[in-house]
């Protein structure tokens, strides 16, 4: 048995590379071990999982209507509305993923929502199941205005906008 | 006439020290299909076309893809049969299986599709594969061949289990993806069988030269079903094997009966050199020459009535003392750059599975070794890549779907560099 030089994981001799973490065990000094168990040293690796984005619990929100779940919306932002791609790196403001989103059709970079002090917009990035205020489809890429009350669907996955002054 | 697929093997270290402890040794494993000489003409073909004809695909990659369809039904003979099935919210088969006698028929047909909707994928693959078992053939390849660059929804585990059923009973399926949008985890998925691969295409350009490297490759398909043998003699134990040639891929294999492992290898083009890497873990053996693997390879030839056919070889290793072994204690340079190119894929792959579980700092420096052992193996271009992903990772926890694509498609087709 030799051991990594780079993680110390414990290697069978004639091994080239390690098969824990890759480094090359040729051409260093061999540690030698003299036992043969197999258990490797416990290894801690601390999680860095992103926190989950803040809402301002005034102005804006969105209310999931199956389930009266309430997205507080902050003003004087531009918020990406979609769901959590890891793999691709796609991480939006608001994770309908999270709420039946892939389900209901709603594509990664789904839609925008912009928050002013004034007003409200949203703009449809050209999804696959698109969106819809008020069971009128968005035409991609132009912003429209939001108001109290409307129904925005993205995809078929159903929300009632609510605007407090 | 046909001959015998050679088999040649090298292994990682010329010469074994005796040893109390059981050892590791890679062998390098190269079967030469080239020596088959054919005198009939090419073998015949029913090649189902699937394609994705989304909104997404409006424009300059539907144009391309009719291009290189018109160029497939160029090459292809009226011995072989052809389909086209095109998919969005519903599937429709464009051109029933048939011998390819009128192409001018056929092409018009392919130039009149329209790219319009949303993308269902199951119905269209269902669709392929009843046109491809219609006709039946005996002798011959049947091919599945998809194109998209989107995903589908809801009916992903539909999409492969029709896929599974194709394959096992010979329809072996090329998945192609275009762009960076495609859901790589179900293509993959798709084609995670041995008569099967996944592609990666950045731009519409590739397809035509990717569709006639395909069309090329079924033609020349001499064996088929090829499936390894590999019995170890004593106590010892087959760890993993990976092909490295055309492509690194990783082998499931099975102890089929005692020390007795298989892995199933696939469809073989003629024009391919095949290599393998095996890594088998040997008993303490005492000084001799010790015939420690017998390999076989039983592949069946489609135009012959699918007769069986075995080509064989033993590992030998020498076994002697420390002193005498530190002597010859090289590494075979060749074996050592295959297993590098192996040991980065690996990485690659664990980095992204550390990245789904959250684990930045542990996905991060499996890539940054990834990228060591790119770098080391003369793969400069792909390391640096894999550098300024590991870099991006690290800094933001997050990487870009083309890097990630690159890399991961990158380390797997390392071939006809070294």
């Amino acid at each position: 048995m030799q051991r990594c030089w780079n993680c110390d994981a414990q290697q069978m001799d004639g091994a080239i590379f390690c098969t824990d973490c890759g480094a090359s065990l040729i051409g260093r000094q061999r540690r030698q071990e003299t036992t043969t168990t197999l258990d490797e040293p416990d290894k801690t690796v601390p999680s860095s999982a992103a926190a989950p984005p803040a809402y301002n619990p005034t102005g804006m929100s969105l209310v999931l209507v199956h389930d009266g779940r309430r997205l507080q919306l902050e003003p004087n932002t531009i918020l990406l509305v979609g769901r959590t791609d890891q793999k691709r790196g796609i991480i939006p403001d608001i994770d309908l993923g999270n709420y039946g989103g892939y389900d209901a059709g709603v594509s990664r970079r789904h839609a925008m929502i912009a928050v002013s002090e004034s007003n409200c917009t949203v703009e449809d990035l050209e999804s696959a199941n698109g969106t819809f205020v008020n069971n009128q489809r968005v035409h991609p890429q132009q912003p429209l205005t939001l108001h109290h009350g409307d129904e925005l669907k993205f995809g078929t996955l159903l929300l009632r906008v609510e605007i407090h002054p | 006439m046909k001959s015998d697929i050679h088999l040649q093997w090298s292994i990682s270290r010329p010469v074994l020290p005796t040893s109390t402890e059981p050892q590791l040794i890679y062998a390098l494993l190269e079967a030469n299909p080239q020596a088959v000489v054919r005198t009939d003409s090419k073998l015949p073909l029913c090649l189902c076309l699937v394609v994705d004809r989304s909104s997404s695909m409006r424009g300059e990659r539907l144009n391309q893809v009719k291009d290189a369809t018109h160029r497939i039904i160029d090459h292809m003979s009226s011995e072989d049969y052809f389909a086209l099935v095109t998919f969005n919210d519903r599937a429709d088969i464009v051109i029933p299986a048939q011998r390819v006698t009128d192409k001018a028929n056929l092409k018009l047909k392919v130039s009149g599709i329209e790219a319009a909707g949303g993308t269902e994928m199951a119905t269209g693959l269902a669709m392929a594969v009843q046109e491809v078992r219609r006709i039946g053939m005996t002798r011959g390849i049947s091919r599945i061949m998809l194109l998209t660059d989107g995903r589908t929804y809801g009916d992903e585990s539909r999409c492969v289990q029709i896929a599974r059923r194709a394959q096992e009973r010979r329809i072996g399926m090329t998945v192609l993806g275009m762009g960076s949008e495609w859901n790589e985890d179900l293509l993959e998925t798709m084609a995670a069988h041995e008569n099967s691969r996944a592609h990666y295409i950045t731009s519409a350009k590739e397809v035509t030269q990717m569709f006639a490297e395909e069309l090329q490759r079924m033609h020349a398909t001499f064996a088929q079903s090829v499936k390894l043998y590999a019995k170890l003699r004593g106590d010892g134990m087959l760890r993993a094997l990976d092909r490295v040639r055309p492509f690194i891929a990783p082998i499931s294999i099975i102890e089929e009966q005692t020390q007795t492992w298989t892995g199933n290898l696939g469809d073989w083009p003629s024009g391919d050199t095949q290599a393998f890497l095996i890594e088998m873990v040997v008993p303490p053996l005492p000084v001799g020459d010790h015939p420690v693997l017998q390999i076989a390879i039983r592949y069946t030839v489609p135009d012959d009535n699918a007769q069986q056919q075995v080509a064989a070889t033993t590992i030998q290793v020498p076994v002697r003392s420390p002193q005498e072994a530190a002597k010859h204690d090289q590494i075979n340079p060749n074996v050592k750059q295959w297993l590098e190119r192996v040991v980065a894929y690996r990485l690659q792959s664990r980095a992204w599975q550390a990245m789904e579980a959250g684990d930045i700092e542990e996905a991060t420096a499996r890539l940054r070794m990834a990228g060591t052992r790119l770098f080391e193996a003369g793969e400069t271009e792909l390391a640096r890549t894999v550098e300024e992903e590991a870099t991006l990772m690290l800094q933001s926890g997050v990487t870009t779907a083309e890097g990630r694509k690159r890399i991961k498609y990158g380390t797997r087709g390392l071939m006809g560099k070294s």
